[in-house]
């Protein structure tokens, strides 16, 4: 034997007498059947027991509630399956906890950033902010929520996308849920010339937002005033809607102001640019052109 | 249903399955609808306001059915709304402390269309279609309200036979304040989904709600009696009620201010 082997061989030999593990163990059929048993039956069965958990839940509660009470389920039965089989093997618990400790240190340093986000997980999933298929917006990104995962969060955006979140970064930036409440108001800029009279625009506005059956009734459709724009005087108009009729009823209510305000000769402006030519005192020379009759 | 036992002009009741190449043409108020079978399928189109054609415009949009068995007959039936209906008097009134009052409503039916197969198996409902479309609204606050239909009304105190349509069902709701204050009769919530239809002589009723106020705190009890109005004491169920439910304590009232757009 050469030098090396043995020193590899009494390596292994200190490492067997300070952890205990015997690989002769596995040899030993009770032993292995136990083994085995664990592996084959009991993850898959943890699995399956977190998952009925999962829907248990969700349906008693919602999906927030499932995933959480399931996470909590499934990871301290990983932790007892992995305990007991490294227990079968001939693991001494004691130094092993000794060195996962030290492990879990310098595994520390190394993995700020995910356990950050693993915490932020469980804060997200408890305060709940949103749920799975609840539209969000984070800074400029806007989708709909596929997953809360341990690390991230995943949302498919309207341009189908997939875009992760950190967990982290969920819980320190201003998030806006668009679609937790049942209603959701619709805004419409409007702007009209100085010359119309504005309570006559105010009706027209109003009977836009009556003859549209998606409009909510209540609360009431509101004609507000915004000021005395460059060009025209503007107004908010501003209509209710349910959730899942909002961008139907944006696209309508917009198209019929368009359509009611050329209907009763009203005038959307636009801001005019105004030529001179080469000094402000004098005007444009203009020069009148007449077809000749054939 | 007997269509005989109805007067000529009635829409509701049963009819033969059109056959292939032939369409059926069922007219409710404003509403027009055309039923088609077309290939062992059944092709249902409405319109409304169209000037009743005799025959369905080119560019409807038809929905189809495949259905197990080829249907014996068709069967016609009025419904009341799917969701509340938030009720506005045109004039709000006030029910004076201890007072009662009989309120008469009128409410736009819609209109269901069924399957009959032949065999003992249930209907099957093809379509409901409003005669007259009504606006949606919101009952509640922002956080726990719930989405109702808008109508107007002119709350009637007495109904007249004018009053009467084949797209209209009237509704009778007796108003008893119980409370040592005045009631404010704004804006209503009638749970029409609770209530069945009846039929009396070509005039379609809703059941009797009665609305028990006692007071802004303590909310109202709403009954339902399971039986025709006695103003139409002879008329029979056509149309059972959407969910049963005979009586329950709700929020029923409400002031045209309680939900502004602005509100936090």
């Amino acid at each position: 034997m050469g030098v090396p082997a043995m020193l590899t061989a009494a390596l292994q030999q200190n490492t067997a007498s300070a952890t205990g593990f015997d690989l002769s163990r596995l040899l030993d059929p009770g032993h292995f059947l136990r083994v085995a048993g664990l592996l084959v039956i009991g993850l898959p069965l943890a699995y399956a027991v977190s998952r009925w958990i999962r829907r248990y839940v969700a349906r008693a509660y919602n999906q927030q509630k499932g995933l959480i009470v399931s996470k909590l389920v499934y990871y301290p039965l990983l932790g007892i399956i992995l305990v007991t089989v490294l227990s079968e093997l001939g693991f001494k618990l004691a130094p092993l906890l000794g060195a996962a400790g030290i492990l879990g240190v310098a595994l520390g340093f190394a993995s700020q950033t995910s356990v950050s986000n693993i915490i932020s997980g469980f804060f997200l999933l408890a305060e709940e902010p949103f749920q799975v298929g609840d539209v969000i917006t984070v800074n400029d990104v806007t989708g709909a929520v596929l997953t809360i995962d341990m690390l991230s969060v995943k949302i498919r955006t309207f341009d189908n996308k997939m875009v992760r979140i950190p967990n982290e970064a969920l819980v320190k930036t201003q998030l806006t849920n668009v679609t937790r409440f049942p209603i959701r108001r619709v805004d419409v800029p409007v702007g009209v010339a100085y010359k119309e009279d504005i309570g006559r625009v105010r009706g027209v506005l109003l009977k836009v937002a009556e003859d549209n059956p998606n409009v909510l009734m209540e609360p009431e459709p509101l004609v507000i005033f915004q000021g005395y724009g460059a060009s025209s005087i503007d107004f908010l108009f501003a209509v209710w809607a349910k959730r899942e009729s909002w961008l139907a009823v944006k696209n309508a209510v917009t198209e019929e102001v368009k359509r009611r305000f050329d209907a009763e000769g009203i005038e959307i402006p636009f801001p005019h640019l105004s030529i001179y030519a080469g000094s402000v005192t004098e005007s444009l020379p203009i020069r009148l052109v007449r077809e000749k009759k054939t | 249903m007997d269509k005989e036992a109805r007067g000529p002009t009635s829409p509701w009741g049963d009819r033969p399955t059109p056959a292939d190449g032939e369409t059926l043409r069922v007219e409710v108020g404003p509403l027009t609808l055309w039923i088609k079978s077309v290939d062992n399928e059944i092709w249902l189109s409405s319109a409304r306001n169209g000037g009743r054609p005799e025959n369905p415009p080119d560019d409807l949009e038809w929905s189809r059915w495949a259905l197990r068995d080829e249907p014996h007959h068709l069967r016609v039936t009025p419904a009341l709304p799917d969701r509340p209906l938030v009720v506005k008097p045109d004039h709000p009134f006030t029910l004076t402390r201890r007072a009662r009052a009989r309120i008469y409503m009128r409410v736009p039916s819609w209109v269901r269309v069924e399957a009959v197969e032949s065999g003992k198996r249930s209907p099957v409902q093809l379509a409901e279609v409003a005669t007259t479309p009504l606006s949606d609204t919101w009952w509640g606050g922002f956080l726990d309200g719930e989405m109702a239909y808008w109508l107007s009304t002119k709350a009637r105190r007495a109904f007249t036979p004018e009053l009467f349509a084949s797209d209209q069902i009237m509704s009778v709701l007796q108003l008893d304040n119980l409370s040592d204050d005045d009631l404010v009769v704004e804006k209503l919530l009638v749970r029409v989904e609770h209530l069945s239809v009846y039929e009396d002589e070509d005039r379609l009723w809703a059941e009797e709600v009665r609305v028990e106020y006692h007071g802004e705190a303590e909310g109202s009890d709403i009954r339902m009696d399971d039986k025709p109005p006695r103003e139409a004491a002879g008329a029979r169920e056509i149309t059972p009620a959407r969910t049963q439910a005979n009586s329950f304590k709700a929020r029923t009232f409400a002031r045209l201010r309680a939900l502004s757009g602005f509100s936090l």
